[in-house]
């Protein structure tokens, strides 16, 4: 049976120095990384959305910190990054509805108050639904990772 | 038919029980998922047919969220446009939760 | 019989409560910690089974408009009730794991049955 290379550093933290591992997550993150982004930004073209994009988002991040150690990880998104980029994105769809109270319609409304619509079926259009798609999107892609950091460090 | 059935059934327990040895904790549970399920096929045998398009879920809401769906909105995908324009405020609630389990589990584990 | 009939005709309902009933036996049996929230899991994904396939019509594409076709489309109305559920239970697994975590680092087991034995003799 094939061994695992570990190394144990410290209390709960480990680092798998497998070659195999290593390059193949080298070589597909960013194909990963295309598919979440694709699957965000065409959220109301076909079927995907916000949560499942951002959700992909966040697992190619976690594979690039388990595959690696911790600290290359953290040199991707550190924690004051994904902190930050989770309060935004909530703080992004609180804000585009009270955008919609000052263009004139009611709050979080989409056509009446007044977002640019397009043609239906291209990329651009459906004024709020893109930027609302973008927001919770890159919200459960740092939620992901957030959690991932908290659990897997161990104590201080 | 019905008494037939219970004498089944204790016959099997008391087998069960004390020539073969199983324990009253297992058969008990067993006995209880059993209940369960058999109360449950119930409902699902009164439930409408799977599939058949007069089935009291597909009333008039989802028709008019069909029918006027891309003309209001201009979103091709239709469950987008429930999620973020027609009941935008759930997400907004689910947004929120999902901030506060956050919250949570960061306090949890981080209390020195 | 007609309680026969019934089941299979509606077999996907079925499949949700024996799917329900799994997660339930697992979660009242094993003694480790995460095969309880592993259990939990499997129940939140029956439930969402029994919902997403009330919403089925035959013949049915997915609510996808496309120009000026005459197509039967399925129920969009479930679908988008379940994915506040997926992430609710999201939410909650994740709960539940940094509780079992701080379990963990405080009595070093993630047996149930020896956590209630360490702490019934404290």
């Amino acid at each position: 049976m094939p061994r695992l290379n570990l190394t144990k550093r410290g209390r709960g933290e480990f680092a798998i120095e497998d070659q195999i591992v290593r390059i193949t997550s080298r070589l597909v993150t960013p194909f990963i990384q295309v598919y979440g982004i694709y699957v965000i930004v065409n959220g109301h073209l076909s079927p995907g959305g916000g949560f499942s994009g951002g959700a992909i988002f966040g697992a190619s991040l976690v594979l690039v910190a388990l595959s690696f150690n911790l600290e290359v990880g953290v040199k991707q998104i550190s924690h004051q990054t994904s902190s930050i980029l989770e309060s935004g994105g909530a703080l992004g769809f609180v804000l585009t509805g009270l955008a919609a109270i000052f263009l004139g319609g009611s709050y979080l409304a989409n056509r009446s108050a007044g977002f640019p619509m397009g043609q239906a079926g291209e990329l651009f259009s459906a004024g709020a639904i893109l930027i609302i798609t973008v927001f919770v999107g890159i919200k459960v892609a740092s939620t992901i990772v957030t959690l991932f950091y908290n659990i897997i460090e161990g104590e201080k | 038919m019905v008494y037939i059935l219970i004498l089944f059934i204790i016959v099997i327990t008391l087998i069960l029980r004390f020539i073969i040895g199983v324990e009253a904790k297992t058969l008990l549970t067993f006995y209880l998922l059993g209940l369960i399920i058999f109360l449950f096929s119930f409902t699902v045998a009164e439930m409408p047919p799977f599939g058949s398009p007069d089935s009291p879920a597909f009333n008039e809401v989802p028709r008019r969220y069909l029918e006027s769906g891309v003309a209001e909105t201009g979103a091709v995908n239709i469950i987008s446009s429930v999620i973020i324009d027609y009941r935008a405020f759930d997400t907004l609630g689910e947004a929120t939760v999902l901030f506060v389990a956050i919250a949570a589990v960061i306090a949890t584990l981080k209390s020195h | 019989m007609d309680l026969l009939s019934g089941i299979i005709k509606n077999y996907y309902y079925m499949v949700a409560i024996i799917l329900f009933v799994i997660g339930m036996y697992t979660m009242l049996t094993h003694a480790n910690m995460i095969k309880k929230v592993i259990a939990m899991n499997i129940m939140d994904t029956s439930v969402f089974l029994l919902f997403v396939a009330i919403g089925y019509t035959y013949g049915g594409q997915p609510p996808i408009i496309k120009e000026g076709s005459e197509a039967i489309y399925v129920n969009p109305l479930p679908g988008a009730l379940i994915l506040t559920g997926i992430v609710v239970a999201v939410s909650v697994t994740a709960y539940a794991l940094s509780l079992i975590v701080k379990i963990y680092r405080y009595y070093g087991t993630c047996d149930y049955d020896e956590i209630c034995e360490i702490r019934s003799q404290e």
